[in-house]
């Protein structure tokens, strides 16, 4: 190092800086990406997203929210409740007999409340109709 | 000091006397050495200048360097162990008794035909995704289970925008493909029985097809085309069919 002229060390600081605020600036992105999918995963914030879903699409869509943002933790139990009604109705919309499904809808339908209760006894109408 | 031509007295830093102008040897001497001396004093002074600023550039240069990849490799660190830990398919999701307990939920969901709940808590606390390592005693179940998610939400999706007056979607190539994956399952579980008769549900009663040609789709080898009427239109025939039904 002893020949080293002082423009080199000048060269090697100006890399130096260059390259340490690329990587700083790639960790910054990384990391907020990180967590921005660490907050999206989170429970509070698909517990937040369901019942915006549902007060946006309805309780018909619950199942797509629960499905496709994987909610399977027990705090999700209630709309796991709704989300199998929800299919039984599906289910017994297609079936020749639609006793079964009718049964199930009626039994959630004794816990049910609010705009659910509402779209349970819509279901439970169209089945019977049938 | 005294001139050495006249004998007066002047001062011994001047170069020539005040009176007869004789030259001061001593002085002129002098004055050589000093001019010497200030040249020399010059050259180290820049020397000294040159060498010390290299001295604190080379300092500079590896103590930047050392601080900036301490900080560097600190925060690709920290950076690839979030990024490992809040991973989706993270090992820190399935371990001891938390492992446990996941199986526990799952043998529980399986039992209260919460499928697809099972399903979603088997594939997302696996590292493995929808392979199912960590709970090889339900992958077959898994499996089915995977397979018949995909049929489901197509018809739901389907169905609803049927309700929604939309087009809807009749069978098309790639729903073929899922109902023709699922049926190619060799498990006899019960899950699997359940599964199958929803799945022949919605070929039957949701996309309009014959007994006979729901047989026809599970006993179809591999890489051969279905055909619906004689014809490979498989979407065409079952809109027809699926119309004539549902606007009846």
């Amino acid at each position: 190092m002893k020949n080293k002229s002082n423009a080199w060390y000048y060269t090697l600081i100006v890399i130096f800086t260059i390259l340490f605020f690329v990587c700083m600036a790639f960790c910054f992105g990384r990391f907020r990406q990180l967590s921005r999918s660490y907050m999206t995963r989170s429970l509070s914030y698909r517990l937040e997203i369901i019942e915006l879903d549902e007060s946006m699409f309805g309780p018909g869509h619950i199942f797509s929210s629960l499905y496709f943002d994987k909610d399977y933790e027990e705090d999700f139990d209630e709309y796991w409740a709704f989300s199998d009604t929800y299919l039984a109705y599906i289910k017994g919309r297609l079936a020749e007999d639609k006793e079964p499904y009718i049964e199930e809808i009626e039994e959630y339908l004794e816990t049910a409340g609010g705009a659910r209760e509402k779209a349970v006894k819509k279901y439970l109408g169209e089945l019977e109709g049938q | 000091m005294k001139c050495t031509n006249c004998g007066a007295d002047f001062a011994s830093d001047q170069l020539r006397c005040p009176y007869c102008g004789t030259v001061n040897e001593h002085a002129l001497q002098l004055a050589k050495e000093l001019q010497t001396y200030d040249a020399a004093y010059e050259k180290k002074r820049d020397e000294l200048l040159e060498s010390g600023t290299s001295q604190v550039l080379k300092h500079l240069t590896f103590g930047l360097g050392i601080v900036f990849l301490a900080i560097a490799i600190v925060s690709v660190g920290f950076v690839a162990f979030y990024q490992y830990r809040f991973s989706e398919r993270s090992p820190y999701q399935v371990s001891g008794t938390r492992l446990v307990r996941n199986k526990e939920m799952i043998a529980d969901y399986l039992d209260e035909g919460q499928y697809i709940r099972a399903y979603l808590l088997a594939s997302t606390t696996d590292p493995t995704g929808e392979l199912f390592q960590n709970y090889p005693e339900y992958a077959e179940d898994l499996y089915d289970i995977y397979d018949y998610s995909i049929i489901l939400v197509g018809v739901l999706q389907s169905m609803e925008s049927m309700d929604e007056g939309d087009n809807y979607a009749a069978l098309r190539d790639t729903d073929v493909t899922s109902f023709q994956i699922f049926y190619r399952s060799e498990n006899d579980s019960a899950v699997n029985e359940e599964l199958t008769r929803e799945v022949d549900g919605f070929l039957k009663n949701y996309y309009q097809l014959t007994e006979e040609e729901i047989e026809t789709l599970k006993t179809l080898d591999s890489g051969k085309q279905f055909t619906l009427e004689g014809s490979a239109d498989i979407e065409g025939v079952t809109k027809r069919r699926m119309e004539a039904y549902f606007e009846k």
